[in-house]
């Protein structure tokens, strides 16, 4: 078998991922009720009319929460639904790798969760340009160091966070044996990582195994506090002035990124295993 | 299996490549690189100097400037002297509240032809420039003055500031070391210390005053029956005597234009409806006991002129209505034991009169306040102390117009417009006194004046029982129940503490965009809202690790401050003392982390409060047992709370 024809099929399996997220209208709607709860938060918060750091301030905790539930909507179904079809064993037949087909399958669904999470993020940050305004005319005003290029920080990490949560839920989905399994092995690993990880930590600052100089560096193994820390690091610190670094920004970067790359080589794994 | 198009592929490959490199482009953006130009000092928030200074400077140059542009403000901070830049900059609570300055500018006075004249200020040929601070040399202890004392001067080069400070005195230091030299502002603090002085100078004015009641009787000629007129009896007595009016009812309008004292105990004074019925027009005049009614109602000069800015027609047309006792260019006056059971114009007119001093009078004006004036209209006389009086009805019961350091104590003003009103006028104390009823303000301050204090006042049932102006006040101890507005902290620069506010549809509400006040140690106590803010920056409300204490706060404490911060203006928090079920949200772990993570982030968030160390008990318990008691039996029975209260120690 030719690389250019495991490129072809890679790029079909991907095409065909993205044609099964375009169909489901649920994710459409799932996007405009992300757009809806993320406008009623800046609205509230006081936020949008002020500027894109409170902004996103404002949208940093429940993004933490929302964006694994999204992973979860858009990737749990992804391999075990192949395997309840047959398709897997008809994926063996034409022989696609292991790792092309996780790899694809995964791409595919990444353009789904980057979809609904960047289009109600970007439409978000337009509602903050258009509202957020100086209080009157009379006073010189000026921008401070808020900036849109702030907010576009915030979604690049949001995205990236969400694409470190759909690699472990498509772990979960590789794993499992039915549709049912798969979803609660989604949540499953969701939870590990997300509170799980943040319980470690905790643990390890409560008992001391943490200490303060390495506490910075342990985010970085945990997705959703690397997420945190980047956003605090690179975002929310410009505009503040602070002492000390809320992490490790490249650390934390390694980290967000290892936990989208590791969970893909796991499932290429298993799934190469499970054709045995 | 299908396959998809080399040329499709080949655009999403783009699409993705573009993508990622807006993404990385995003974080190797530098941020921090342009700083911003400078602005024309006028659209800046400036702050250092109330109106009364600006009236003594001829021109800007007068006096050097900064303007500061912070990283999470967007206005633009003007400074009027170094001094104070240097503090604010040097401030951490502004940090927090602004964030970190990203471009300073002073004004260059290289190349302006500075001189100084005899006074020490600044006088220029040329206007000046601004110049970024880092780049600047600063002359500091030269000769070099404004009007509230000396002052740095800025010079874009060293050889100018050198030339400077060999011509005028001083040395030179770069900006690190100004920002380090250690700097005392006229701020907020020294008025609270200067409370109890200005009491003394108000009571040596007093026995100044009250000198003039020893003064010796005048002999009463024998053809001087007991029915001769007043005016033929003032006539008759010469400079520094006492004139004794027998009792009974005059009706005439009296003119003393010699330093003498008129004492009727019994005696009343009828003008019949036209014009003055006392002119006083002499330094050193004392009225004592007399009741003088029938003033004319004119109430201003409606004339006066209509050039200039809307206040030129208030001080040119106020202060030229008639009054009961109109004290007219006249020095150290003494007003005492007098009653005006009615006038439709002025009670005490005093104008161009400094000294005055007005005691144990009382004035009626109309219910409807508009038919009449001012309890005491004051007009440019500065220093002039009112006490133990009473202003019932009428529009304003002490209206000052430029008439600095005024003190008004121990008084009781009901049922007007104002209880007692400012404008243009800075370093007042008004002390004590209670104020109920009125339609628009108890205590009014208008104009941007600076250095006031209002201390231990208790207002009932106003519409804003105390509104602020201007910059760099005290008020303190004060009361405010059943009112629209306890206290507005519009004046900036300021210190509010130990105040009770009780039972008001809003606590406090700050209205200057500028967050420079420092409000801690005040009790709010059951109102609709706590507290209020209009647009501006996160406001912090505590000072020195203290603040205040808001009826509905629980929850876990440590030494006596809850360990969650309070924000008044919260949704959730801002009603808890109003509704129990708010608890139930207020709970909630998605609360908490949302309050948490807000209050983490310092920086700007337009129109909110928060108090970082809530209290568990009360600062100023036995004030809000005299709240309570006002609320419960009405003001008039409880005048108890000027013997006590002054006393009581903060708890915290």
């Amino acid at each position: 078998m030719t690389a250019h024809s495991a490129l072809g099929q890679g790029t079909a399996i991907a095409a065909r991922e993205v044609k099964t997220v375009l169909r489901t209208r649920i994710y459409a709607l799932l996007a405009v009720g992300l757009f809806g709860f993320l406008f009623v938060l800046v609205a509230g918060g006081g936020g949008a009319a002020t500027g894109y750091t409170p902004a996103i301030v404002d949208l940093l905790l429940p993004l933490e929460v929302i964006v694994p539930v999204l992973a979860i909507a858009i990737g749990y179904r992804s391999v075990v639904a192949d395997l309840d079809r047959g398709e897997l064993a008809v994926f063996t037949t034409y022989d696609v790798p292991a790792p092309v087909y996780v790899t694809a399958v995964y791409l595919g669904r990444s353009v789904g969760m980057l979809g609904m999470l960047g289009l109600p993020l970007v439409a978000t940050g337009a509602v903050i340009a258009f509202t957020a305004s100086p209080d009157t005319g009379v006073f010189a005003t000026h921008s401070g160091v808020d900036s849109p290029v702030l907010f576009g920080r915030f979604v690049v990490l949001t995205a990236l966070y969400g694409l470190s949560m759909l690699s472990l839920v498509l772990l979960g989905s590789v794993i499992a044996r039915s549709l049912r399994t798969a979803i609660a092995l989604a949540i499953g690993a969701v939870l590990v990582a997300v509170v799980g990880g943040d319980a470690a930590i905790l643990a390890g600052v409560t008992d001391g195994w943490i200490g303060p100089s390495s506490l910075s560096w342990s985010f970085a193994a945990v997705p959703n506090s690397a997420y945190r820390s980047l956003v605090l690091e690179t975002v929310i610190a410009i505009a503040a002035p602070t002492e000390g670094a809320y992490g490790s920004p490249a650390a934390s970067a390694i980290g967000l990124v290892s936990w989208i790359i590791g969970p893909l080589l796991a499932a290429a794994a298993i799934v190469a295993h499970k054709r045995l | 299996m299908d396959s998809v198009p080399v040329s499709k592929r080949s655009a999403v490959l783009v699409i993705v490549a573009v993508l990622f490199a807006v993404a990385v482009g995003l974080f190797a953006v530098d941020l921090g690189g342009s700083a911003p130009e400078p602005v024309e000092f006028s659209e800046t928030r400036s702050i250092g100097f109330a109106s009364e200074v600006h009236r003594e400077i001829d021109s800007e140059a007068a006096v050097p400037r900064a303007q500061v542009f912070y990283s999470q403000y967007q206005y633009v901070v003007g400074y009027y002297g170094l001094e104070r830049a240097a503090a604010a900059l040097a401030d951490p609570t502004r940090q927090q509240q602004f964030g970190y300055p990203i471009a300073t500018y002073v004004t260059d006075y290289a190349g302006t032809g500075i001189e100084l004249d005899d006074n020490g200020t600044i006088q220029t040929d040329r206007s000046t420039v601004w110049v970024p601070a880092g780049e600047a040399y600063y002359v500091v202890d030269s000769d070099a003055r404004a009007p509230n004392g000396p002052i740095v001067v800025p010079f874009s080069d060293r050889a100018a500031a050198t030339t400077f400070a060999d011509r005028h005195g001083g040395q030179v230091l770069d900006w690190t070391a100004l920002r380090d030299r250690p700097v005392s502002i006229d701020d907020a603090s020294l008025v609270r210390d200067r409370v109890e002085t200005q009491q003394g100078s108000a009571d040596a004015r007093l026995r100044t005053a009250q000198r003039l009641l020893d003064r010796p009787p005048a002999a009463v000629s024998n053809d001087m029956n007991s029915t001769a007129s007043i005016q033929s009896r003032i006539d008759a007595a010469p400079n520094g005597s006492t004139v004794v009016l027998p009792a009974g009812t005059y009706e005439e309008s009296i003119e003393i234009d010699r330093p003498m004292t008129l004492v009727g105990p019994q005696t009343t004074i009828d003008g019949g409806g036209e014009g003055d019925v006392i002119a006083v027009s002499a330094d050193e005049v004392a009225i004592v006991g007399v009741t003088v009614r029938g003033a004319g109602d004119t109430t201003r000069d409606p004339n006066a002129t209509a050039e200039g800015d809307w206040d030129t027609n208030i001080e040119l047309g106020y202060g030229h209505g008639d009054a009961a006792i109109a004290i007219v260019e006249a020095n150290g006056t003494l007003v005492q034991d007098v009653r005006v059971p009615h006038t439709d114009s002025n009670g005490i007119l005093v104008r161009d009169a400094p000294d005055t001093v007005v005691r144990n009078v009382s004035v009626t004006g109309t219910a409807v306040w508009r038919d009449s004036f001012m309890g005491v209209m004051l007009m440019r006389s500065p220093r002039t102390v009112v006490e133990n009086s009473t202003f019932l009805a009428g529009r304003d019961g002490v209206y000052l117009h430029r008439s600095p350091e005024t003190v008004i104590r121990s008084s009781t003003f009901t049922d007007g417009r104002y209880g007692v009103h400012l404008m243009h006028t800075s370093d007042a104390l008004i002390h004590g006194n209670e104020f109920a009823n009125h339609d628009y303000g108890g205590i009014t301050i208008m104009t941007d004046p600076a250095r006031n204090a209002i201390v231990n006042n208790v207002v009932a049932n106003t519409s804003t029982a105390i509104g602020t102006s201007g910059s760099d006040s005290y008020i303190a101890h004060n009361i405010a129940v059943d009112s629209r507005l306890g206290i507005s902290t519009s004046a900036i620069g300021s210190l509010y503490e130990h105040n009770v506010l009780m039972g008001n549809e809003y606590g406090m509400r700050t209205g200057s965009v500028i967050a420079t006040s420092d409000i801690a140690r005040n009790d709010f106590v059951d109102n609709d809202r706590h507290a209020g803010a209009g647009a501006g920056p996160l406001r912090i409300w505590a000072a020195d690790g203290v603040s205040n204490y808001w009826t509905g706060m629980y929850g876990p404490s440590t030494g006596g401050i809850y360990e969650r911060a309070y924000s008044p203006t919260d949704p959730v928090q801002g009603e808890l003392h109003r509704s129990t079920a708010q608890r139930t949200l207020h709970q909630s772990p998605v609360y908490e982390g949302l309050r948490t993570l807000k209050g983490a982030a310092p920086g700007l968030r337009s129109g909110s409060i928060i108090d970082p160390y809530p209290s568990v008990e009360p600062h100023n318990p036995q004030r809000i047992e005299t709240a309570q008691a006002v609320r419960g039996d009405g003001i008039d029975n409880n005048r108890s709370h000027f013997d006590t209260n002054e006393t009581e120690e903060p708890s915290d």
